[in-house]
């Protein structure tokens, strides 16, 4: 069913909402469909996946079982860990605190604990390799939180997992379901003259405002956290572009709004992870007329709903779906538990 | 060389200029020291060597083939340490010897290839029993588990293994079938159902039923999962039973691999010696390339001798602005030689410049001069201004005279003792006739000693050999002063490109060149000034330096 959405494309990340949001779940599922279809997969995690227990909260997760011929991306001290025979192809620089990341492929069948590296260049790096290795599609596992948020910007396609765990209100799990699906659906920045340039600050970590005949100005603020004025004292009535490559809140944008609605001005931020505004302050920002750009965009292709807590809550599968979906019309949503169309 | 030294030379420089690519690389450029008088031969030895290795490393094909290998190589003193002492080494311990063997095959193909041209052997001898251990089904891949090749127990177990689960597979399928078509449901992938509590006829149904078991329920649905038959249950247990007979298995080899990995360490560690040699001498000849060094000549007797001697790091600083380095030439022997010159003239690049050649051609390195011939010091001793001494809030003539004082006692011995500047914080009189009397001192012992003064009457010694910074004395200072004028650049940046850092042997009765007051009227200091020091130096007696006879033609 996931597969079938995710087919085309080569690289593919499962982030979740918050632990226990079913994204393992939905890795298994794709695990498991691809079996079926002689597909090699190639499997990448930013977190530690593949435990049978969650360090967090201790709730059953389900372990990663791989056929033959997998191709997994796992460390050096996780490896004795594993039931599975893995080949080892490669050992990589990539080092964390459960020894460096590796690549190997799987011999015979077994349960794994699937890794990988931190950082979104790193996932990048690692998933071409997979891909070279001979992989058909690589999965990457990723959670939401800001250290590997960046995952979802260097995969092709993005299956957001949500579940009963965000909220024990159904409606407010909607509501930031729906803000998120918002966010990700954020307009790339296209203008072909500002791309360079952005790439450029974004990359030096550095404020910049661009004016209309395309000259940048560097601002020599740290973290525009609490700049935000200052950045709004530096709009001119040519400016056009904001490119701010950290995070992105609503009091910044309280800060700058009146300065950036006055002469039109773009907000260019790297992703749409890199936004942490809530809901309601995002929809007054925007009928305000805020102006948003992202640099990477993320494809969100499908999203996979599981109506259980661990906390002992849950929600009507049926209504939770159909809720959803009422809210959510250009994406896929599907619950894995149900099964079904 | 003693610490102060190794840094008012910036030797650290130097190493940090040799890339190293291996970390036993890193062992052999750790332990580099300089070869000493009666180590003649062998250092002559290494600089031959890395003299062959200059030319091949410019042989492109050569250095990028032993690039890729030497770059890849991994730090497995630990692995192979622990396989000495009997322990077991896991699976990617192994995987990286295994490519740490094929690395040296492939670099013994590459050596081989230049035979002609390497004089030292470097010990690599391809492990050839141990890669084909490691590679027991022949592929050549640089890629490593335990094999089943290595024991048909094992390879027997993991075929079980695969048959069950497929069994398993089946029986699950079949069974998932047969609940689907019997309950009119659906089963996930994963086993599990939910079946809505509304349905009650068939919740009922499920109380008994054989093949769901329950897991959970929600006030709308009630979670199951397929239920193991007792063969699909049976065949399980025989799984975990032949796992735990495979881990086994795969301990058992893995400690004979360790065993046989023990049994050759001593192999090895030659290898990673001669890999670690090699990587040094080709930083080394990499840096000669760099610095466009040549090999110094060698000798018994105590000299130093530099033919346009280029200081490798102000060479590097001044091309970064477009200027070039105006080499130095020296020859030197035992005694004493008195470097003087005008201000801003470069004695202490010059005294720092054979400091550092010889220190570099005595630890093995080629040396950025058309020409050097040298005896070997035991020791280099410095008093060269130096920043952190002064930070250390010792006085800058007390540190002075600690240097001084180190090297004088060392002065029997056969070494080179430079010093810049003497007692120059101190007052004139009392300056002048400390550095009088140490030159003095200095002149019948072991040591080549090289002093740079300001003090007409120490050059003048007896039995001293004088020579003279070249200075601004052949520059044009009316074409340099319109220059300063009309140019925005920093004035000290035109009069440093102007000044030639050549040194020529004069009479050792020659005066010391007086440039100080031309840079201070170039520099743009008021003219009445000038005037007032013209007039205060003419009251000198004996005073024919160049700067006067300069400023009479303005």
């Amino acid at each position: 069913m996931l597969l079938d959405i995710i087919c085309k494309y080569k690289t593919v990340s499962i982030v979740g909402m918050g632990k226990n949001c079913g994204k393992t779940v939905a890795l298994n599922h794709i695990i498991n469909e691809a079996m079926g279809k002689n597909l090699t997969l190639g499997l990448i995690s930013t977190g530690r996946d593949g435990e049978s227990k969650d360090l967090v909260t201790e709730t059953e997760k389900p372990s990663i079982y791989v056929d033959e011929g997998t191709l997994v991306t796992t460390t050096t001290k996780l490896l004795p860990l594993s039931d599975a025979t893995i080949e080892i192809m490669e050992v990589t620089d990539y080092s964390t605190s459960l020894g460096e990341v590796l690549i190997g492929r799987a011999v015979y069948g077994g349960h794994i604990q699937i890794a990988g590296p931190q950082s979104a260049i790193g996932i990048k790096d690692v998933s071409e390799r997979l891909l070279k290795r001979g992989a058909d599609m690589v999965l990457v596992d990723g959670a939401i939180d800001r250290k590997s948020s960046a995952a979802p910007s260097v995969s092709q396609a993005v299956i957001l997992s949500t579940g009963a765990v965000v909220n024990r209100d159904m409606n407010r799990v909607i509501e930031e379901t729906v803000h998120l699906v918002n966010l990700f659906n954020i307009p790339a920045l296209e203008d072909s003259k500002v791309l360079s340039l952005t790439d450029d600050f974004l990359d030096k970590g550095k404020i910049a405002i661009v004016d209309e005949s395309y000259r940048a100005n560097m601002l020599q603020i740290k973290s525009a956290l609490n700049s935000a004025k200052t950045i709004g004292e530096n709009i001119k009535p040519d400016s056009r572009y904001v490119i701010i490559p950290g995070s992105l809140t609503s009091s910044m944008v309280e800060d700058m709004i009146t300065y950036l609605n006055k002469y039109q001005v773009h907000i260019v931020v790297p992703d749409a992870t890199k936004i942490f505004i809530p809901p309601q302050q995002w929809q007054r920002f925007m009928k305000m007329g805020m102006s948003i750009k992202v640099r990477n965009p993320i494809n969100l292709v499908a999203i996979t709903l599981n109506p259980y807590s661990p906390e002992g809550y849950y929600f009507n599968p049926e209504k939770f779906l159909t809720e959803m979906r009422s809210y959510i019309k250009n994406v896929p949503v599907v619950d894995l538990l149900l099964g079904g169309e | 060389m003693d610490e102060i030294t190794f840094r008012t030379l910036d030797f650290q420089y130097i190493l940090d200029r040799i890339e190293i690519m291996t970390p036993y690389g890193h062992i052999y450029k750790d332990k580099m020291r300089a070869f000493i008088e009666g180590e003649e031969e062998e250092l002559k030895k290494e600089l031959d060597e890395v003299e062959r290795f200059k030319n091949l490393v410019k042989d492109e094909k050569f250095t990028m083939g032993i690039r890729d290998l030497l770059i890849n190589i991994k730090d497995l003193r630990n692995s192979i340490r622990r396989a000495q002492r009997g322990g077991v080494l896991t699976d990617v311990e192994l995987f990286e010897l295994k490519n740490f063997f094929m690395s040296i095959r492939r670099l013994k193909n590459i050596l081989d290839e230049k035979e002609k041209e390497i004089a030292i052997d470097y010990n690599i001898e391809p492990l050839e029993e141990l890669e084909a251990l490691l590679d027991p089904e022949n592929t050549s891949l640089p890629t490593f588990y335990i094999y089943d090749a290595y024991s048909e127990e094992l390879k027997n177990i993991r075929q079980e293994v695969k048959c069950l689960q497929s069994e398993i597979d089946k029986k699950r399928d079949t069974l998932k079938k047969k609940v689907e078509e019997e309950l009119n449901i659906r089963i996930n992938t994963d086993g599990t159902t939910a079946i809505p509590k509304d349905k009650k006829d068939l919740v009922e149904k499920l109380k008994d039923y054989p093949y769901l078991v329950y897991l959970g329920e929600n006030y709308m649905t009630i979670k199951y999962a397929l239920k193991p038959t007792d063969e699909i249950d049976i065949l399980n247990k025989k799984i975990q039973i032949l796992k735990g007979k495979e881990e086994k298995e795969e301990e058992h080899i893995r400690e004979k691999l360790s065993s046989e990995i023990k049994k050759q360490a001593k192999r090895i560690w030659k290898n990673i010696a001669g890999i670690g040699r090699l990587d040094l001498v080709i930083g080394k000849a990499d840096l000669a390339l760099k610095i466009n060094g040549i090999k110094p000549n060698i000798t018994y007797d105590h000299v130093l001798i530099i033919k346009n001697g280029r200081h490798p790091k102000v060479e590097v600083l001044l091309r970064a602005k477009s200027f070039q380095f105006k080499p130095i030439s020296v020859q030197l022997k035992r005694g004493v030689t008195c470097i003087t010159g005008a201000n801003m003239g470069g004695k202490t690049v010059s005294l720092k410049l054979i400091g550092l050649l010889t220190a570099m051609a005595q630890h093995g390195l080629l040396v950025p001069a058309e020409e050097m011939t040298l005896g070997l010091n035991n020791f280099i001793r410095t008093s060269i201004e130096d920043s952190q001494s002064i930070d250390r809030g010792l006085s800058a003539f007390g540190g002075e005279i600690r240097a001084v004082k180190q090297a004088i006692d060392l002065s029997d011995n056969r070494g080179l003792i430079l010093i810049d500047e003497l007692a120059k914080g101190t007052n004139p009189e009392e300056g002048y006739a400390i550095s009088k009397a140490i030159v003095e001192y200095l002149l019948e012992k072991e040591s080549i000693t090289v002093v740079t003064t300001h003090y007409d009457n120490v050059a003048n010694t007896e039995g001293v050999l004088h020579l003279q910074v070249v200075g601004l004395s052949n520059a044009d200072f009316e074409e340099l002063e319109n220059k300063i004028i009309h140019s925005h650049e920093d004035p000290i940046e035109i009069i440093n490109s102007y000044m030639d850092y050549g040194l020529i042997q004069v009479d050792r009765n020659a005066q010391v060149p007086k440039d100080a007051i031309n840079i201070a009227r170039i520099m743009g200091l008021d003219l009445n000034i000038i005037e007032l020091a013209e007039k205060n130096l003419k009251g000198k007696a004996g005073y024919i330096g160049k700067a006067r006879i300069r400023s009479k033609a303005y």
